[in-house]
């Protein structure tokens, strides 16, 4: 287990309770979110950690290698398989949207991810990524904070232009910026 | 996890078919079981509901 999976391993109360202590910042994300996740198939987040925007976005499916983050997102109701976004389970053509929030960051490469979203993405399917920025206002911010530092020491921060480069290098077109604000960036992308 | 899973599901590496052996199942979902790729001739384990699907580099680190 690497450094990040044993921080989520130890300490996934508490991740899973940064949410309640910050309200405000969480019903942002998720209007945000809300505006730019076509609510309509079957949705899968990859990253889906205990599954505090699946379980309010309805998205039904829900990966990620945390065995306790994953009991706490099917305690929320959604379908959890514990497994990496870098060689999923599903099958070719399956899922007709896919949200990454805040994963890219975790990800020693993030291209394989991609290509595995779009694989798994029926035609015009959309992926929908959520990611801070680079040098960003909220980057900055979370280093100094105890909580999000305990998980976030361990990340790396692209920039607009290099996620749009992972989009379209994985094959996804009318790749755009669907919000940015403050260095909280989403950008989606469609598969043809 | 749901019966309707396995519509979906595949194997992580090789992605070919995957056997469903289910030990224990309730009403709702398959509980206690096992996800057996034959092509990779690797055994998944469900437990407590939840298919652990990591591929087995993952799994070992």
């Amino acid at each position: 287990m690497n450094p990040l999976q044993q921080a989520f391993t130890d300490h996934a109360d508490d991740y899973d309770r940064w949410f309640d202590d910050h309200p405000k910042i969480y019903s942002a994300q998720l209007s945000i979110l809300r505006d730019a996740v076509p609510a309509e198939g079957l949705m899968l987040e990859i990253g889906v950690g205990s599954g505090r925007f699946a379980a309010p976005l309805c998205i039904t499916l829900g990966i990620d290698p945390s065995h306790s983050l994953a009991k706490i997102a099917k305690r929320r109701g959604i379908e959890t398989v514990i497994g990496v976004g870098e060689h999923t389970p599903f099958r070719d053509n399956t899922c007709d949207a896919i949200l990454m929030m805040t994963v890219i960051c975790f990800l020693d490469d993030p291209l394989p991810v991609f290509w595995e979203a779009h694989r798994l993405l029926k035609p015009d399917g959309t992926l929908v990524l959520g990611f801070i920025e680079k040098d960003g206002e909220i980057a900055r911010r979370y280093q100094g904070e105890k909580v999000k530092g305990r998980f976030l020491r361990y990340v790396t921060y692209y920039s607009v232009d290099e996620i749009a480069a992972f989009f379209q290098d994985a094959g996804f077109l009318e790749v755009a910026i669907a919000h940015r604000r403050k260095g909280f960036t989403i950008m989606t992308g469609k598969k043809r | 996890m749901k019966r309707w899973l396995m519509d979906i599901l595949c194997c992580p590496v090789c992605k070919g078919d995957i056997v469903l052996t289910v030990t224990e199942e309730n009403e709702e979902e398959i509980i206690e079981g096992t996800l057996r790729c034959d092509a990779c001739q690797v055994n998944y384990p469900i437990h407590e509901g939840i298919p652990n699907l990591l591929p087995p580099e993952s799994a070992s680190e």
